[in-house]
């Protein structure tokens, strides 16, 4: 029995590969499989080359298969473009009319485009391809087919019969066909979610009671709009579609000064955009949280693929001086659970908290384990008592926050200003009250490291692979293949105090992350004087491939 | 009403059109009995946002350009505040031209009193979005070339629900058109012919003085607001060009703030239907 399986359904955008991948995904996981689905598809709607790789494994948070076992091609494009993808035990299943240009030892070519146009709609040949996979993989039909009737929702009934019969016709077809596939073992943990990086994120926003969400389309950060705007009537808080981000930043910045929990989501380009809006919310000190989702840059760069390219943007967002906190979470079951802490560390200390994420992260599907029931964050807001001058909002306090008060609350009046102010936001330019602001500022950023965890570190030895974010489990199988410790974090800003202690620790660090200029072996080195011996990582588009790291290493 | 006073005197130019507009403002907002925790001051960056240190009451002072969606932010979140934004030609105009069609377009709750004196004054004097054709700025030595935007036509071809301008020359005028603008429910915008007496030297007091109107009827429909609103040569109308209450403010389109504002969710949200559903 191997330990991962990796299964691709390709073809162009608009036939289907990404929506037949995602059944598949939640067929294995209900199953009970670990299972991960990572799309890849260009930047545009019909046409191109898309393809969704399943990855089948005995552990939690596979990465990538690193071979595809099972290529599902949809049209000749689809093969031929898979074609270098492929080993020579893969299996193949394309219609009977394609034509590879390989001998493969397991070419299996159903008539599934003739059961596609029998049904009715030439459309649902990926309908057939999973009716036809189905019982191959030992899935239950009945549950895929109930997949697929959840993923066509509300579509007219014609179109449902045709798939139905697309489906059912194929089932009949494999059954001629025995590929006797070997699979993983299923952990039977029937109980596992399928869910991606963004819907995670989104639950952890709701669950910390989110008022008010606003941002502007961008890929990879739209899927969490969309989750967040879909489900805005069924838990009580409000989704707006801002006319740009610079709008999304100020209007979250309003309403969090008004007393909402509030957050916006947006890529590179759209977060440069609200940068002015960043330094903002650190002078004002309002408690926004900003969802990041990292692509390839610069400029448009590469929209609808993978990079951790952006941290020491984000690390430096916003002209001036003022205190922001900077999380990445590694999979689903962070995402939940450091979002919630974004919105409670916002509360805490009245600042921007940016959580950074990928498109690998946003968009890949994962088996997931439960998430826990988390009690909303409480508002930061506090009574007050009329008096003849305002509230003294920005008054000085040893840890650089003072109580805040929201509007409709009597004597909390104060003036939010983004001219330099003394106590009760009035404007001062005096280099007295600019340098107790600044002193203010920075016991905040001393206050948050208390709050900041050192990385979390697995395994044992001398040497140590670090990673963070979204990469995670690649740089664990390199680290555990190489025997090596991993140390990862999940918190990049500030960093923790005594990193400097850890880090010296080990005789040799090497970094793993998806840049080209090893942002983070920067960071670290700035930050604690340790140098990073080894750097590795680029910027391909792609997620790094462990396999390759491991080379790496080896080669020296 | 509680004081709205800071202790701190404006800063502004002696004879600024900003003096006027200010104390019209506090009239109106004494007129209207509201207590200083039941409405909020959005103020853009420029002479009109130094306006932030002379009323004392809940306020914003955000970025130059955005003001109008800091004030939709605090509008939803809380729409039992009355929200103004106090801005002028260059921030709401220039920077902020796309929020300001925004807003109107889906006739947020909000009152907008946009300065209007054709310049930009706190950056010393370059040429703005109102300035008239030809006008040489600091950084339009030649003479601007592009045509002045019209605020009003403009706000009604945005889809404004309330427009109307003021003369700050006129203190009385300015207050009722400034109490009839808060007491309207959607986007309103009123311009207010602000003359800046250091950096504006051909739209003076005495200039507007030859020219200004009054509206004698608010005209029933675009074509003609948009007619009246137009300068000429010889006139600038000033009063309500459009009112229309028949338009839902944004947020009443919204069920879950019919009960309720946006900050008065506070409950804990159960997931485990969402939860079981992904299972």
């Amino acid at each position: 029995m191997p330990e991962v399986f990796g299964i691709k359904i390709a073809g162009p955008a608009g036939a289907g590969s990404m929506s037949a991948g995602e059944t598949l995904v939640r067929a294995f996981i209900k199953a009970g499989y670990y299972c991960q689905g990572y799309p890849e598809y260009p930047s545009l709607i019909k046409g191109g080359h898309t393809s969704y790789l399943i990855t089948i494994s005995e552990n939690l948070f596979p990465n990538n298969a690193p071979r595809v076992d099972l290529l599902l091609a949809l049209t000749q494009g689809a093969l031929d473009n898979e074609h270098q993808s492929l080993a020579e035990t893969t299996h193949l299943i394309a219609d009977q009319t394609l034509k590879a240009d390989h001998e493969y030892k397991n070419f299996h070519q159903p008539t599934l485009l003739t059961v596609a146009k029998n049904a009715g709609n030439p459309l649902t040949l990926n309908t057939a391809m999973l009716g036809f996979v189905a019982p191959q993989l030992k899935l239950d039909t009945n549950l895929v087919w109930e997949l697929i009737h959840q993923e066509l929702g509300d579509k007219s009934q014609t179109l449902l019969d045709q798939n139905k019969v697309a489906f059912d016709t194929a089932g009949q077809l494999s059954l001629q066909y025995h590929l006797n596939l070997d699979l993983p073992k299923a952990t039977n943990q029937t109980h596992h979610l399928a869910i991606n990086g963004s819907q995670a994120i989104g639950l952890g926003a709701i669950a910390a009671g989110i008022n008010f969400y606003a941002g502007y389309p961008m890929t990879p950060s739209s899927p969490l709009l969309h989750f967040m705007a879909a489900h805005q009537v069924e838990f009580g808080y409000l989704v707006r579609q801002a006319e740009d981000e610079i709008s999304a930043i100020n209007m979250i910045t309003g309403a969090s000064f008004a007393g909402a929990k509030a957050m916006t989501g947006t890529s590179g380009g759209g977060f440069a955009l609200m940068e002015e809006g960043i330094s903002l919310s650190g002078m004002l000190e309002t408690p926004i949280v900003i969802y990041l989702a990292q692509r390839p840059a610069p400029a448009t760069g590469l929209p609808t693929w993978t990079a951790q390219s952006d941290l020491l943007f984000a690390i430096n967002a916003g002209h001036g001086e003022f205190p922001k906190i900077i999380l990445a979470p590694a999979d689903p079951d962070e995402c939940y659970r450091l979002t919630h802490r974004a919105f409670y560390l916002a509360q805490t200390f009245h600042c921007p908290v940016i959580i950074l994420s990928d498109k690998y992260l946003a968009e890949n599907y994962y088996s997931s384990t439960d998430f826990p029931a988390l009690d909303p964050v409480p508002l930061s807001a506090v009574n007050a008592t009329p008096k003849p001058e305002m509230f003294a909002r920005y008054a000085f306090t040893p840890n650089g926050v003072h109580s805040r008060t929201i509007p409709g609350i009597p004597g909390g009046e104060y003036i939010a200003n983004s001219d330099e102010h003394e106590a009760h936001g009035l404007v001062d330019e005096s280099a007295e009250n600019r340098t107790l602001n600044n002193q203010r500022r920075r016991n905040k950023i001393n206050d948050i490291k208390n709050y900041i965890p050192l990385p979390s570190i697995s395994g044992a030895g001398d040497k140590a692979v670090i990673s963070w974010g979204s990469h995670k489990y690649i740089a664990s199988q390199v680290a555990e293949e190489m025997q090596m410790a991993h140390i990862h974090f999940n918190h990049l800003w500030p960093l923790p105090e005594k990193l400097d202690t850890v880090l010296s620790g080990y005789t040799k660090l090497i970094s793993i992350e998806n840049n080209e200029t090893h942002q983070l072996a920067r960071l670290l080195r700035q930050e604690t004087g340790v140098t990073i011996h080894q750097r590795l990582g680029e910027d391909t588009g792609r997620p790094l491939d462990p396999h390759k790291l491991i080379a790496q290493i080896k080669h020296g | 009403m509680a004081n709205l006073d800071t202790g701190l005197f404006p800063t502004w130019c002696p004879g600024c059109g900003n003096f006027p507009l200010w104390a019209a403002l506090k009239a109106a907002l004494k007129q209207l009995n509201l207590e200083t925790h039941q409405f909020v001051l959005v103020y853009d960056i420029g002479c009109s946002g130094n306006m932030t240190n002379h009323l004392r009451a809940y306020a914003f002072h955000g970025l130059h350009g955005r003001a109008i969606p800091a004030a939709c932010g605090i509008k939803l979140a809380n729409h039992s505040q009355k929200v103004i934004v106090i801005g002028g030609d260059g921030g709401l105009l220039g920077e902020g031209m796309t929020h300001f069609i925004s807003a109107a377009r889906g006739n947020m709750d909000i009152t907008v009193i946009l300065h209007n004196n054709q310049v930009y004054g706190l950056t010393t004097g370059q040429s703005s979005p109102t300035s008239m054709k030809g006008t040489k700025g600091k950084a339009t030595p030649l003479g601007v070339v592009e045509q002045p935007l019209e605020p009003c036509g403009f706000a009604l071809l945005s889809g404004a629900t309330y427009v109307a301008r003021a003369f700050a020359g006129n203190i009385p005028d300015t207050t009722k058109i400034f109490v009839d603008a808060l007491t309207h429910q959607g986007f309103a915008l009123v311009e207010v012919l602000q003359p800046c007496v250091t950096y504006n030297k051909l739209n003076t007091y005495d200039w507007f003085r030859q020219r200004v109107k009054p509206l004698s009827i608010t005209p029933d429909n675009i074509y003609e607001a948009i007619t009246k609103a137009a300068w000429t040569d010889q006139d600038i109308f000033t009063g309500v060009f459009k009112k229309d209450e028949t338009i839902l403010p944004y947020h009443l389109n919204f069920e879950i703030l019919k009960e309720k504002t946006l900050i008065q969710y506070q409950e804990k949200r159960d997931l485990t239907k969402y939860i079981t559903s992904q299972k």
